[in-house]
């Protein structure tokens, strides 16, 4: 009936901070942002504590209003990115990388990182390095491979949640690739 | 004859499609989903005879497997809130409830 009486905002914190945080943590990656994240999921979820019906845990409940506002900020990031990777004519998009006849520009022309890349597998400064690369790309990017391997969510799931269309994924993900391999190269 | 229109498309292939950047492409996309039939045959043709792109290959697939671990790691990680970032915070709701009441 009164479905606002089974919420306990006063003990929020102490139950669900935690879990919350870790949540939106792993997924954008940036304690600050984690913090704010959290703490505009409950001033939304204390504004509509009318609308939960008690028909999931209110850590359900709370989790899929964080989940939103992850969304929303990976959408917001993206947007302005769109516009300078996605719009632009096809030609523009690899050209750093290619000559005018699709094949490598000697500067940019893939060389080996080091004789026994595989067996460093594990080896920290590898790590260090593509963790580093990692935080300069496209944040679009970022957003992708979080909801892929974090959410586990298909690419259609993806192209949805992030409006954009299936080609434009490829591209994203082609490009966002070569400028991984680049900046790993330059720094190993 | 099928003989002969399979040669005769594998070179047609290899030359209008088999680019640089056209394979790393496709070799991006293998990495996330099943190639058509003609995909894949473009890519293979097309490594077989590029040394750069066969070692991009092997560069993209090593670096893929390490950020995988890299979210992996991230998901096993626990992190928790700073605890005075948490008694803001429930002083914070505590005022919206009084200010609700």
């Amino acid at each position: 009936m009164n479905s606002s009486r089974n919420i306990q905002a006063n003990k929020w914190v102490k139950e669900y901070a935690d879990y919350l945080f870790h949540f939106a943590h792993q997924r954008v990656d940036d304690v600050e942002l984690a913090n704010d994240l959290v703490q505009d999921t409950f001033l939304s979820g204390l504004e509509s504590k009318d609308s939960f019906e008690g028909r999931s845990s209110e850590l359900t409940w709370l989790r899929t209003i964080l989940k939103n506002k992850i969304i929303d900020h990976y959408r917001k990031q993206a947007s302005g990115l769109n516009k300078v990777m996605v719009n632009v004519p096809e030609q523009n998009e690899t050209v750093d990388f290619f000559d005018e006849n699709g094949i490598w520009k000697n500067e940019f022309a893939p060389k080996p990182f080091t004789n026994r890349a595989d067996e460093k597998l594990h080896a920290k400064e590898f790590y260090k390095i593509l963790e580093l690369c990692m935080k300069k790309l496209p944040k679009l990017w970022a957003a992708v491979f979080s909801l892929k391997h974090i959410d586990e969510e298909e690419s259609n799931v993806i192209c949805e949640t992030m409006k954009i269309t299936n080609s434009n994924y490829w591209v994203i993900i082609h490009r966002a690739k070569l400028n991984l391999r680049e900046c790993f190269q330059n720094n190993w | 004859m099928i003989k002969n229109k399979l040669i005769r498309n594998t070179i047609i292939n290899a030359h209008a499609q088999g680019t640089c950047k056209h394979a790393t492409f496709l070799i991006e996309k293998k990495e996330n989903t099943r190639l058509t039939f003609n995909e894949w045959w473009v890519m293979q043709l097309h490594l077989a005879i590029c040394p750069l792109c066969t070692l991009y290959k092997s560069q993209s697939q090593l670096l893929q497997k390490m950020m995988v671990n890299i979210f992996h790691n991230r998901k096993d990680r626990t992190i928790s809130m700073d605890e005075a970032k948490k008694e803001a915070l429930e002083k914070l709701i505590e005022e919206r409830i009084n200010n609700d009441m």
